[in-house]
């Protein structure tokens, strides 16, 4: 039961991208070949859960433990960056990615949801499992409302915005409107 | 010369924002650690530059921009170092963002260096974007700060009558004040183009 509410936590009620504000900062381009957007998805997800794992074993056994916990962006970056760069290799055959692999890799290591969520699994959670299994349903509850966000944009196209909201401004305010139907879901915490 | 210099300045406020978003949104909720995140945004993203400038040649895109997140994540772990000895507080109340900071830097360089070729020019925007970014999160903070709970640097300066609005320190005001921040850098940006062709012509 704990694992099952830690799922629904990272997942839904402390979303990465509503709750954290993670992963929105650029919104990556996966582009509109769906083959690709797949493949990113699941490099996306496996990339953020083996980081939150390794992370959290990183964090627990020696910064916490030693008391260099100002250490952890470096320590963080360098790990999401080798299991990036393993993922990417892995999956750039079959995605079909192998001539602009630097590009994909760059794409997958710099998104800023990864890094966030390996940082707060840590944070958050006591022992390897939990940090595995909220790293896996943050990037699960992350890809959901970027698509959904992604969706939007592509409906919002050809309406009638003001100028100024053009953009980035109204995918903001859409991203703020999700943000009230998640707050919702706290009840459920 | 006054219109180019102040649309530089517009387009560098909304990159800021949007480069930063994670560090926007989250490190908003008051004034003190909008503008500690604003402040250590601004000088790991010029030192990263500088060190970044330096190797240049050896870093070509789009691996640059690998290389330079690991250099932002060295000086944001020193930053850290050095919030955790003097401001343990203000660190405890950045939480995560404090670390991330390094990806907005990252992306703080990359804009400022894919927008020109010339070192000169990509030197002077990345001081504009790191200068924008300090007042980006400066307003967007105030703003959060003064409607949500009507103080500012924890100092009470709305009337007695005055209800806080908390949705603002909450996650879905974080968004709207920023998509309203991000509409008046629009609006801004345009005018400033529309004078600049209109001169031109």
């Amino acid at each position: 039961m704990k694992y099952v509410m830690l799922a629904v936590d990272a997942a839904l009620i402390s979303n990465v991208a509503i709750s954290y504000f993670l992963g929105l900062c650029p919104l990556p381009d996966i582009g509109k070949d769906r083959k690709r957007a797949g493949f990113s998805a699941l490099a996306l997800v496996l990339i953020t859960t083996i980081s939150s794992l390794l992370y959290g074993l990183v964090y627990q056994k020696a910064l916490s433990a030693k008391g260099a916990g100002s250490l952890r962006a470096l320590v963080s970056v360098v790990i999401v960056l080798a299991v990036s760069f393993l993922v990417s290799k892995l999956l750039s055959r079959p995605a079909g990615t192998e001539n602009d692999f630097p590009a994909w890799l760059t794409e997958l290591a710099s998104a800023s949801a990864v890094l966030g969520t390996v940082l707060a699994a840590a944070e958050k959670n006591q022992d390897p499992l939990s940090c595995t299994i909220y790293g896996l349903f943050a990037a699960l509850g992350y890809l959901a409302v970027f698509f959904v966000l992604w969706g939007i944009e592509d409906r919002m196209e050809y309406n009638d915005i003001p100028k100024s909201f053009r953009g980035m401004p109204i995918l903001l305010a859409s991203a703020g409107l999700m943000a009230i139907a998640f707050h919702g879901l706290e009840m459920l915490g | 010369m006054k219109t180019e210099r102040s649309l530089r300045y517009a387009g560098s406020a909304g990159i800021c924002v949007v480069c930063g978003l994670c560090a926007a949104l989250g490190t908003t909720g008051s004034v003190k650690t909008g503008l500690a995140a604003g402040i250590i945004m601004a000088v790991v993203s010029v030192l990263t530059g500088l060190v970044t400038l330096a190797v240049r040649k050896l870093s070509a895109s789009p691996a640059r921009i690998l290389f330079s997140l690991v250099i932002a994540a060295v000086f944001t772990s020193i930053a850290d170092c050095v919030m955790q000895a003097n401001f343990s507080d203000l660190r405890e109340a950045m939480g995560i963002y404090l670390p991330l900071i390094a990806v907005s830097s990252a992306f703080l360089c990359e804009c400022a260096f894919s927008a020109s070729g010339n070192i000169r020019e990509s030197a002077s925007k990345l001081f504009a974007y790191a200068a924008c970014g300090i007042l980006a999160l400066f307003v967007i903070s105030s703003v959060r700060e003064i409607m949500g709970t009507g103080t500012w640097f924890g100092n009470q300066i709305m009337p007695e009558g005055y209800e806080a609005n908390y949705a603002f320190i909450l996650p879905p005001g974080a968004f709207l004040t920023a998509a309203f921040v991000a509409a008046a850098m629009n609006v801004k940006g345009r005018k400033e183009t529309e004078e600049s062709k209109e001169g031109k012509s």
